[in-house]
């Protein structure tokens, strides 16, 4: 069953831009023989190089992976135009990085699926590698498809092109999924396979959208409903301290220390908030030595402080002053994410740029006191002026805001909110200060409260990009950005979609679509094109809002915070009411149950 | 003390870039327990200097490195520990003490040496093709680039061409106005659209001086 075919890789190495991005042989790869494993997998990412090696959730399942003698964990990654150009020219299939066999070839392939918009490249290099794109048309000589990822929270768009999906973390439940294969041998025949993705069906946290039909309003039959796995004791699971050292520089190009997962803040429209609680942190010891052990067998001199809200870790003041006692010496810097809005933020950020001061980023995400409430961020003006002016005094002279629009419920007011603060900041710091906002627009996300809300129409959101632009130009000191239109629109259509969605997916996939999150490669003109052809409304599936009792397509999958949860909160935020964070003692019942004798309900039937 | 490191980076590593290979020999430092001494700066790096850029693709079987430690140490401990955490297709050779004051390599390096071996079948068209090439006075190439075009006298840096059958060795000038690249005699000869065939490799790099040449 296994080949030892081998691409030659080299023969296209000298013939496209950055060929480092293909080459593999990474410091600290793995000394196994990843073709003598009983079951193989390749990990493909949908995206280049130097996007899948800065993701830390690929990484921890190749530890995870190949610790174990039987079984190997290759990668693969999206190929630039470039390469698949040539590949296609010469009838070659994409490539596994550290054996350079076919994809084809392995007995699983993963798909992490991180960013709505790199469906198109899982469909390429499925079509690279010769595998008919829907499930349906597999069979046994095909590798099994399994995706995971942020975006299987809701998997109904993707649901055609895969045969399983995994919903949550990945450590405990990819080993059960491969002890399953090794003991069923779907590979054997089409009855074996079909029996296979019966069984895998019943693991906890497998979703198999072929034993599931969709209804006329998207949601799913039968309705039962596939719950999310999550690592209980993030302490002790496995990490990778000997990381994979890239030879091409990639986007995070640095060691990366995890210190905890979850987050209780509960902003409203964000889907990270909701899908990765409980919060679950790592101890001090095993984060110092984990830190030792990553900067020694690495040579980074960078290492991240990686997690949803860094400043909300409960020892980030010891631990920053331990890391910075024990490396600056050494060169080795410390990276943070963006900033609370507090006093005690500015203290670390200080801490940390010693030396240089660089920019330091906060995210107010609204203007106007009355959208923060909406949305649930639980800070205040003041906060974020005050914690700005710290900044400043402290010599931070460059500051980057996030802010968004077309949120829920917004009104002109909350426009004019984004100027007023942004004017309060000025005066409150001074000449000299340097702010960089950068403007997202709403996308609802599956399983947050603003689920059930649609994006604004394009000619609002228009009208209030050009209506913040020119105002920003006459700012000095300010510079303002937006994130443009269609691509936030497609990411509405598709994060909220049905199974239909897989129609126009593969109709933009076969117009030529690639690589639709980088700007210079993505072309709304074949999307346009792709929803005449296949009559698939898009502005429908982006701008509808949900009544609070309808079926959601999404409604078979949990990620452990209830429905209830989520309409009570979006109920609270039509009435401006917030919900404060979970820090204070007072469970608010998402349904994830941390508060119980300290036991984790959604994992403990 | 400064040390001159000769190496050798062969096969899928050969097609990292200068910048890239800076960076593989910074964090193999790093990974080291070599006492590296670090540049001055907001941004302190390894005390690093590498030797001329080599293509992109091009096996180097003689590079050359120069790197700054803070305390005294034996050269075969240099190359021992550096080996160990270099990886696989980079290999350190030859390790030498360097005196005080000695130059910079790029400022002393003025000559490579190159070998490139064709598929089989082209071994006869080859000889012809590098005899009328040498027989040249002058050979115009147009080097393109972002920039804009510019003409260049290919010839002119070529000091040396020979065929063993289907291999080609040559030998070329660097220095101040710049190098020839490979792969741009390789198009001059003829050979543009097999390019992906020929494998190129690096030989050595020398300090000419007259008609004596040195290793730096």
């Amino acid at each position: 069953m296994k080949s030892m075919n081998r691409v030659p890789v080299e023969r296209f190495l000298s013939r496209v831009k950055r060929p480092g991005r293909y080459i593999g042989r990474e410091w600290n790869l793995p000394q196994k023989d990843f073709t003598d494993a009983k079951v193989q997998m390749v990990m493909a990412f949908p995206d280049l190089y130097e996007v899948g090696m800065s993701h830390l959730g690929l990484r921890i399942l190749y530890e995870v992976v190949n610790r174990q003698d039987t079984y190997s964990m290759e990668r693969a990654m999206a190929p630039a135009p470039d390469l698949e150009a040539l590949l296609r020219a010469e009838d070659t299939p994409l490539f596994s990085l550290e054996t350079n066999r076919p994809l084809g070839d392995f007995d699983i392939i993963g798909f992490s699926i991180q960013y709505e918009l790199c469906v198109t490249n899982i469909l390429n290099m499925l079509d690279l590698s010769g595998i008919p794109l829907r499930s349906k048309n597999r069979n046994h000589r095909h590798p099994i498809v399994i995706g995971g990822g942020p975006c299987v929270y809701n998997p109904e768009p993707f649901a055609p092109f895969f045969d399983v999906f995994l919903v949550g973390e990945g450590e405990e439940a990819i080993l059960e999924f491969l002890a399953l294969y090794e003991s069923m041998a779907p590979g054997e025949s089409d009855e074996k396979r079909s029996d296979f993705l019966q069984e895998v069906a019943k693991l906890k946290g497998f979703y198999v959208p072929s034993l599931y039909g969709m209804e006329n309003d998207g949601s799913l039959r039968p309705g039962t409903v596939v719950k999310k796995r999550l690592i209980k004791d993030l302490d002790h699971a496995i990490f990778p301290t000997k990381p994979l050292v890239p030879h091409t520089e990639i986007v995070h190009d640095r060691g990366v220390l995890e210190l905890f997962r979850g987050c209780v803040r509960g902003c409203r429209f964000c889907q990270a908030g909701m899908i990765y609680r409980p919060r679950r942190e790592k101890s001090m010891s095993t984060l110092l030595c984990d830190a030792e052990e990553i900067i020694n067998e690495s040579g980074y001199d960078e290492l991240g402080l990686l997690s949803l809200s860094t400043m909300d870790y409960s020892h980030i003041g010891r631990l920053v002053h331990d890391l910075t006692e024990q490396y600056s010496d050494n060169g080795i810097s410390l990276s943070l994410p963006s900033l609370r809005m507090d006093a005690f933020s500015v203290e670390i950020a200080k801490e940390v740029q010693k030396v240089r001061k660089g920019t330091l980023t906060l995210a107010p995400e609204a203007g106007s006191q009355r959208m923060r409430d909406i949305i649930n961020k639980n800070i205040s003006e003041d906060d974020i002026v005050n914690t700005a002016a710290e900044a400043f005094q402290n010599g931070f002279r460059s500051l980057k805001f996030y802010m968004m629009i077309g949120l829920p419920f917004e009104e002109q007011e909350d426009i004019e909110g984004i100027k007023d603060l942004i004017h309060e900041v000025k005066t409150a710091t001074g000449k000299g200060l340097n702010l960089s906002v950068s403007v997202g627009t709403f996308v609802p996300k599956a399983q947050t409260p603003f689920q059930w809300c649609g994006q604004e129409s394009e000619r609002t959101v228009r009208e209030k990009q050009r209506e913040l632009k020119a105002w920003a130009k006459t700012q000095k000191g300010v510079r303002l950005n937006y994130h443009d239109f269609e691509t936030s629109f497609l990411e509405g259509v598709i994060s909220r979609g049905d199974r239909r969605i897989g129609d126009l997916l593969e109709k933009v996939f076969s117009l030529g679509g690639r690589l639709d999150g980088w700007s210079e490669y993505f072309r709304f003109d074949l999307w346009q094109r792709a929803m005449e052809e296949t009559g698939i409304d898009g502005t429908y599936y982006a701008q509808r809002w949900f009544d609070l009792h309808a079926s959601l397509p999404w409604d078979h999958i949990s990620c452990g915070v209830t429905k209830e949860f989520l309409q009570k909160e979006y109920k609270k935020a039509k009435s401006t009411v917030t919900t404060p964070h979970c820090y204070d003692g007072v469970c608010h019942g998402c349904g994830l149950g941390c508060r119980k004798e300290g036991t984790l309900p959604c994992d403990s039937e | 003390m400064r040390f001159r490191v000769k190496y050798e980076v062969k096969g899928h590593l050969s097609f990292l870039s200068h910048l890239e290979m800076m960076r593989l020999w910074q964090r193999a430092l790093l990974r080291s327990q070599l006492p590296i001494a670090w540049t001055l700066g907001f941004n302190p790096r390894p005390k690093l200097s590498l030797g001329p850029a080599k293509g992109v693709g091009i096996e180097g079987l003689g590079e050359y490195i120069d790197m700054d430690f803070k305390t005294y140490l034996k050269g075969n401990k240099v190359l021992e520990e550096l080996n160990s955490v270099l990886p696989g297709e980079v290999r350190v050779l030859k390790v030498r003490e360097l005196p005080e004051g000695t130059k910079l390599l790029e400022a002393v390096i003025n000559e490579a040496e190159y070998r490139a071996i064709f598929p089989l079948d082209e071994a006869s068209a080859l000889k012809e093709k590098a005899t009328a090439f040498m027989a040249e006075e002058h050979h115009t190439y147009v080097r393109h680039s972002p920039k804009g075009d510019k003409e260049i006298d290919l010839r002119s840096y070529v000091q040396s061409m020979e065929v063993k059958d289907h291999i080609l060795l040559f030998s070329v000038s660097l220095g101040n106005r710049g190098a020839l690249r490979p792969e741009e005699l390789l198009t001059a000869l003829g050979y543009w659209d097999i390019i992906g065939d020929i494998r190129v490799q690096r030989l050595g790099l020398y300090i000419k001086e007259g008609t004596h040449r040195s290793q730096p």
